[in-house]
């Protein structure tokens, strides 16, 4: 296995938190040495010690076995809110504990938390400051709650039909339909959102 | 704000080419720049482990509030009752979901939806708030 390196770590997590949310458990070394490609269980173990240091996992109390930390559920957060209001548009341009993760997050490596920023979709339940769960996926389809890419700007609507061609839904009538001259980009899916009632 | 330069769907009119872009590859961040953050949803919803209950909806007498037959409802039995906060109360021997409104003479628990009915809770009857509701958790 060749030196440590971050960015390869990176896709070797991404790759153990999809296992994990599929398998919920932690592979052994040589499941580990199997699923990245390593020639022995030694290196799977040291990408296990660098994953700990790092703190995404901890050992079990039996000190035996891995299990995930804290850091091990993080997933990226956009730093700026997602509009879901009328993009700007520029000129020529339980037996076991309940985790909200595992609820709300299907593939850990495909998914990013984006806050949600204006009124554009309060009709379908969707309000300023909601945090939405997105899956990032080249796959989308009418009715899917999607965001886009318009105008270099996020946005987040309804992708629906119209004479054959995919547009953006607002749902408040306040707002227009989008219908994008040019390509319109899907960055991913919605599939889930969480709301604060109270700090 | 920049394009970003991560992995996106592109849905084109019928008969343009497909337009593919290069995942970056980078820590943490799957899309350059734009994705510096980190955030644990279970470490950011839950203050109080020990006690924090999740509760499913049923019904919808709280839609007005954003609150849907299905949601999950994150509840704080630790957390303060403030006046206005959604609460998960017990009335008659049974788990309502209501918004708990402070009046001069008692507790008024509003629903949320037209055609679901108010709950008046005057001095001296018996009213248990089980929980604050901190949180709901929306699948779609």
């Amino acid at each position: 296995m060749p030196a440590a390196n971050p960015a390869r770590d990176a896709d070797y997590l991404d790759r153990l938190r999809d296992y994990y949310a599929e398998n919920r458990h932690i592979p052994s070394f040589q499941r580990i040495a199997e699923l990245m490609g390593f020639a022995s269980k030694a290196a799977a173990s040291k990408l296990m010690d660098r994953l700990a240091a790092a703190g995404f996992f901890e050992r079990a109390p039996d000190d035996a076995t891995w299990v995930p930390a804290e850091r091990f559920f993080e997933r990226p957060l956009a730093e700026a809110a997602v509009r879901a209001g009328a993009p700007d548009m520029i000129e020529g341009g339980q037996g076991e504990l309940f985790l909200v993760d595992r609820y709300l997050v299907r593939q850990p490596s495909r998914t990013v938390m984006v806050p949600v920023k204006g009124d554009s979709m309060c009709d379908a339940g969707i309000y300023d400051g909601d945090i939405v769960v997105v899956e990032r996926t080249k796959a989308a389809k009418a009715g899917d709650f999607v965001v886009a890419i318009v105008d270099n700007e996020f946005t987040l609507k309804e992708l629906a039909l119209e004479q054959g061609r995919f547009v953006l839904k607002p749902h408040n009538p306040a707002y227009p339909v989008i219908r994008p001259r040019g390509e319109l980009e899907i960055f991913g899916v919605v599939t889930g959102l969480v709301r604060r009632y109270r700090s | 704000m920049p394009r970003l330069s991560a992995e996106t769907g592109v849905i084109l009119p019928p008969g343009q080419p497909l337009l593919d872009r290069a995942v970056p590859a980078g820590f943490p961040s799957p899309a350059a720049d734009y994705f510096e953050m980190r955030l644990s949803l279970d470490e950011h919803l839950i203050s109080h482990r020990e006690a924090t209950f999740f509760v499913r909806v049923s019904g919808n007498s709280m839609t007005g509030f954003g609150i849907h037959d299905g949601d999950l409802l994150v509840v704080d039995r630790a957390l303060d009752l403030a006046d206005r906060s959604i609460v998960v109360a017990v009335v008659d021997g049974e788990f309502v979901v209501k918004q708990f409104c402070r009046l001069p003479d008692g507790v008024l628990l509003r629903s949320g939806a037209p055609g679901h009915r108010d709950i008046l809770v005057e001095e001296g009857q018996e009213l248990q708030v089980w929980g604050v509701v901190r949180w709901s958790i929306h699948k779609l």
